[in-house]
């Protein structure tokens, strides 16, 4: 019985989702007749296929897609892994991690732009994993990560982060500046098919294992002795976990920059349908970020026509009072 | 006696810090055995350390003749089942969902319950009394019901031992002797051996065959609840004038405390 409304919960998210997809090919500046939709799509390649379509909503719908599926499983797992309900890649400072090495990276070689994107997700990642390894040092007391202090270090990398970006932002060349100050923002304006191609792999190599782990993220709520004691290895697991979770989010901003929230509200959305067995709320907590991330791209480029939203300030304009809603109730 | 575990020269602690030294004891199987000691005299540790979530500095602990620090930690876990005091109740997860929980040693990674898996749930649910509510959210029931349902999941380990760090705590008087009295029918019904920690020495020595009583860390005496409780006990392990008289129904020792040593 249960299970049934689960599945109705899922296949609910998922025309959700294609609705979105539905209406944002047909947001924007030109407006597309559906009929040339679907003979684009249907062949695409040909004479007739439309430009806008291919090369630019579509890239930029399936990114959204992509990296708000991502994001929210990243955000589903540290929430479990921290114990804390609250935990997000952003929050915990991977996405001012993220930031830094880029904006070192274009501080550096100003002169590398037109290659910076090429080179921008690498750097991205390693700030990311950056900040999760000070993170992880900063919680690890006496060889065990003490989950309570994930958070507040967190909150402690990222304003570190973000003063550091502030004193080399007051030294930077103005173009620089303008490509930081954007991706900073979370951005996946002029996404195209490089970035999509770029993310992808990331996405099929992490996202699979940690499907596998729906069993230990269910147990690791209990605590770790609980979880100790019905045999999972915990701190191996929390490890594991962690350097997934921190992958999956810096993979993803790297191509859409810093998109904070996402992946605190879509698993707690998702958490209201199909219940906290991860089994079923890491797919539905995914399906809900893509379903996000693209009605806010949609809402950011079409809403305040002829200027375009940032995707991350779109997000985090909606999802900010959601933050203060859940932080208040858990106190 | 038949031991089931052995504890020899055991020693362990938090961060290089020692909390009990050198303890050597044997769990009969099949008993209720209780440990009984003051506020920080090791016993929680030593609980523990005994089911491998604590690794010991010196000495073993052989769980049917082998050390349990050695064994794959999901082995132990089809051996023996742990309640926690730490043990954290998730929001929003079902009396069922938890006792699922406890067939995690015998799962796949990705495999559902098999009828075995099914039929081994409903039975702890109807062992601990909650097929009633095994639908019903564990962070709306009451303590009392809470608490069967974490024993609900340790059954679901099947476990012929089943340890439990102070499962009385935070609740009602009334509650306390239902957990209690659930304990003994499953020890007694299923021969279950348990290991608890208690503080209540009276609820100890009604509830229990056999007593431990832990002093700073070091083992004081140990036997039957009429050997273990006399006034010279009570006086060096808990610092406590008492007389102990005889339970008027039950015709077991009661201590009454009556002052603090001293």
């Amino acid at each position: 019985m249960k299970s049934r409304k689960q599945r109705l919960s899922l296949t609910g998210i998922f025309l959700a989702l294609i609705a979105v997809v539905l209406i944002s090919v047909n947001s924007g500046y030109s407006k597309l007749p559906y009929t040339e939709v679907i003979k684009s799509m249907i062949n695409p390649g040909g004479a007739d296929a439309s430009v806008i379509l291919m090369q630019i909503r579509l890239p930029r719908i399936i990114l959204a897609v992509l990296c708000g599926m991502g994001l929210s499983l990243s955000g589903c797992i540290l929430q479990a892994v921290t114990e804390n309900p609250l935990a997000d890649p952003g929050i915990l400072g991977i996405n001012a991690g993220a930031g830094f090495t880029v904006m070192l990276f274009l501080t550096l070689f100003p002169s590398l732009h037109i290659k910076t994107m090429a080179l921008q997700p690498i750097f991205a990642s390693a700030g990311g994993f950056l900040a999760a390894g000070i993170l992880y040092g900063f919680s690890k007391r006496n060889g065990k990560i003490r989950p309570s202090y994930l958070l507040l270090g967190g909150i402690g990398v990222s304003a570190g982060f973000s003063s550091i970006m502030l004193i080399m932002a007051s030294d930077m060349e103005n173009s620089s500046y303008q490509l930081v100050a954007r991706w900073l923002a979370g951005n996946i304006w002029g996404s195209s098919w490089y970035q999509v191609r770029a993310l992808v792999p990331y996405l099929l190599i992490l996202i699979p294992p940690l499907l596998f782990k729906a069993n230990i993220l269910d147990l690791l709520l209990l605590g770790e002795e609980a979880s100790l004691a019905l045999g999972v290895r915990v701190e191996r697991e929390r490890r594991m976990l962690l350097i997934a979770a921190v992958a999956l989010a810096a993979s993803c901003i790297s191509v859409s920059g810093g998109i904070s929230f996402i992946g605190l509200v879509a698993p707690h959305i998702a958490r209201k349908f199909v219940g906290v067995r991860h089994r079923t709320l890491m797919h539905a907590s995914m399906l809900m970020g893509g379903v996000l991330l693209l009605l806010a791209d949609t809402v950011g480029r079409s809403v305040f026509q002829p200027v375009e939203i940032p995707v991350g300030i779109v997000i985090s304009v909606l999802a900010a009072p959601y933050f203060l809603y859940l932080l208040r109730r858990q106190l | 006696m038949q031991s089931c575990i052995k504890v020899s020269n055991l020693s362990a602690g938090y961060d290089g810090v020692p909390v009990f030294h050198h303890i050597d004891m044997e769990i009969p199987k099949g008993k209720i055995t209780t440990l009984i000691g003051s506020n920080g005299s090791g016993k929680s540790t030593i609980l523990k350390t005994m089911s491998r979530l604590i690794v010991p500095e010196s000495g073993a602990v052989y769980l049917e003749g082998e050390s349990i620090h050695s064994m794959p930690t999901n082995i132990v876990a089809q051996k023996l089942a742990l309640l926690p005091q730490s043990a954290k109740t998730p929001t929003g997860i079902t009396v069922e969902d938890l006792t699922e929980y406890g067939r995690f040693p015998y799962r796949g990674r990705l495999s559902g319950l098999t009828a075995e898996d099914r039929e081994i749930i409903r039975w702890a649910l109807s062992s601990t009394n909650m097929t009633a509510l095994a639908h019903r959210e564990m962070d709306q029931l009451s303590g009392g019901q809470r608490q069967r349902g974490w024993i609900a999941m340790a059954l679901a380990q099947k476990t012929g031992i089943l340890f439990l760090d102070e499962p009385t705590t935070y609740l009602d008087i009334s509650h306390q002797l239902e957990i209690l009295q659930l304990l003994r029918k499953l020890n007694e019904e299923q021969g279950v051996t348990i290991v608890m920690v208690l503080h209540d020495l009276n609820h100890a020595v009604m509830f229990s065959d056999y007593l431990i009583a832990i002093k700073d860390g070091k083992k004081y005496t140990s036997g039957t609840p009429e050997e273990v409780i006399t006034e010279q006990t009570l006086s060096d392990v808990f610092d406590v004038e008492a007389v102990v008289i005889r339970h008027p129904v039950l015709d077991v020792p009661v201590c009454l405390p009556y002052g603090v040593r001293g």
